[in-house]
């Protein structure tokens, strides 16, 4: 068993927990934040995308030992205060979600975009949900929320 | 779907690591991003009993550069996406854009995805294509070898398992022209077939490097004129669920074909 400490939205979180722990897990049993999704667990579906020191990496893909001393971002940080984030706002309003569950990591991919808007184009983004699969939505009222939120338009002002 | 049970150890420098691969030997397996070795122990493809993490090594082996004499140098740390950026060679940026998706660039690394040796691969390609070697060291000492010359096989190599991929060397020959085109389902897959092209100034000259058509990534060089075809007679694709070993070949022919019109080819 090795400890770990590492920040998780701002919190310290210290475990002992054996070497092979992933960093999914590691949220979800020690830090108990569920909020991050496993579905694949070998890095195709995107659920469990988290940021890590401000980037957007797929947790079930580092082992949380590689995490210490990091800053990990999960989807319960960005309703911070209760009020919903732009990004969930939008994806609430356009019908962007279903049964919900690859959301927590479409959303955690956007919110590295999020600093950038105005300036990240479409294709970035298109790229980036790329990454993500939903099996409910058909993706259309995904792709809506994030052109609104993203402020694209749909004349794709943004690029 | 979990890691079996395994040690890590996350050394200080890389002479350290070297002497741990060196004590390890075949039981240990070299961690960098992770996004190929993870999904292998996740499914239990991989069982290393020590994984010897590379990611404290960012002084040393982080980073992208230009070498004298129009050289490229990536280090064993350099994140796909973090080379995509630096744009340094347009056709990397563009093969780059091809691995995976975004959050799987912001952790894998470009000598990793080498070293991992998939058939269908883009890096592989492009390292062939670019006359690419690898920097290899070990408490043996160190050798320069060229990735043509280390693939053997579908996920196999001549790196030995006490050796460590300190960086990766491309060397476009000068006055050349590239363009990566490739073939898959959905965007961020490995492809059905791909290839990396390139002209040289007068287009009489080429290279195609095909990835997904063969047990291992392999180039063909020569005269512009048949070259296509060259491409397509070295293919050796096998069929899967995702497509016959025919219909693989054709798109060898296909990708090939479109890569050297894009790049201004008489007739290829």
């Amino acid at each position: 068993m090795r400890e770990v400490r590492l920040s998780v939205n701002g919190r310290s979180v210290a475990a002992a927990v054996e070497p092979r722990t992933t960093l999914a897990d590691f949220v979800r049993e020690r830090a108990l934040l569920t909020g991050t999704h496993l579905g694949c667990e070998h890095g195709v579906c995107g659920a469990c995308t988290v940021l890590l020191d401000g980037v957007a990496v797929r947790s079930c893909l580092l082992l949380a030992v590689q995490a210490e001393g990091s800053e990990v971002t999960t989807v319960e940080a960005l309703a911070a205060g209760g009020e919903l984030h732009p990004l969930q706002d939008a994806l609430h309003r356009h019908h962007g979600l279903q049964c919900g569950f690859c959301t927590a990591g479409i959303l955690m991919s956007l919110a590295e975009l999020w600093p950038r808007r105005g300036e990240v184009t479409r294709e970035e983004i298109m790229d980036c949900l790329g990454g993500h699969l939903c099996r409910c939505t058909g993706y259309v009222g995904i792709v809506r929320a994030v052109e609104d939120a993203f402020g694209l338009g749909a004349a794709g002002a943004a690029g | 779907m979990k890691p079996p049970p395994l040690e890590h150890v996350a050394p200080a420098s890389v002479e350290e690591a070297v002497a741990l691969l060196g004590e390890a030997g075949d039981e240990a397996k070299v961690l960098a991003g992770g996004q190929s070795l993870m999904p292998l122990l996740a499914f239990r493809l991989a069982r290393p009993g020590l994984l010897v993490d590379l990611n404290r090594l960012g002084t040393e082996l982080g980073g992208v550069r230009r070498e004298d004499g129009g050289g490229l140098r990536v280090g064993a740390l350099a994140r796909q996406r973090e080379v995509e950026r630096a744009g340094l060679l347009g056709v990397l940026g563009e093969a780059l854009g091809m691995v995976g998706h975004p959050a799987i660039r912001n952790r894998g690394t470009v000598v990793g995805s080498v070293c991992h040796a998939d058939p269908a691969a883009e890096m592989c390609a492009l390292a062939i294509a670019l006359d690419g070697s690898l920097e290899l060291r070990s408490v043996r000492g160190t050798r320069e070898v060229a990735v043509d010359d280390l693939l053997t096989g579908p996920f196999t190599t001549t790196v030995e398992p006490d050796e460590l991929a300190v960086a990766l060397r491309l060397r476009p020959p000068e006055g050349w022209r590239w363009r990566v085109l490739e073939v898959a389902r959905r965007a961020g897959d490995f492809a059905l077939a791909g290839v990396v092209a390139g002209l040289d100034a007068t287009g009489e000259r080429g290279r195609v490097a095909v990835f997904g058509a063969g047990p291992r990534t392999y180039r063909v060089e020569g005269a512009a004129a048949g070259l296509v075809d060259r491409a397509v007679d070295a293919a050796a694709p096998v069929g899967d669920l995702h497509g016959g070993a025919a219909y693989r070949r054709h798109l060898v022919g296909v990708v090939a074909r479109r890569a050297l019109a894009q790049l201004g080819a008489a007739a290829a």
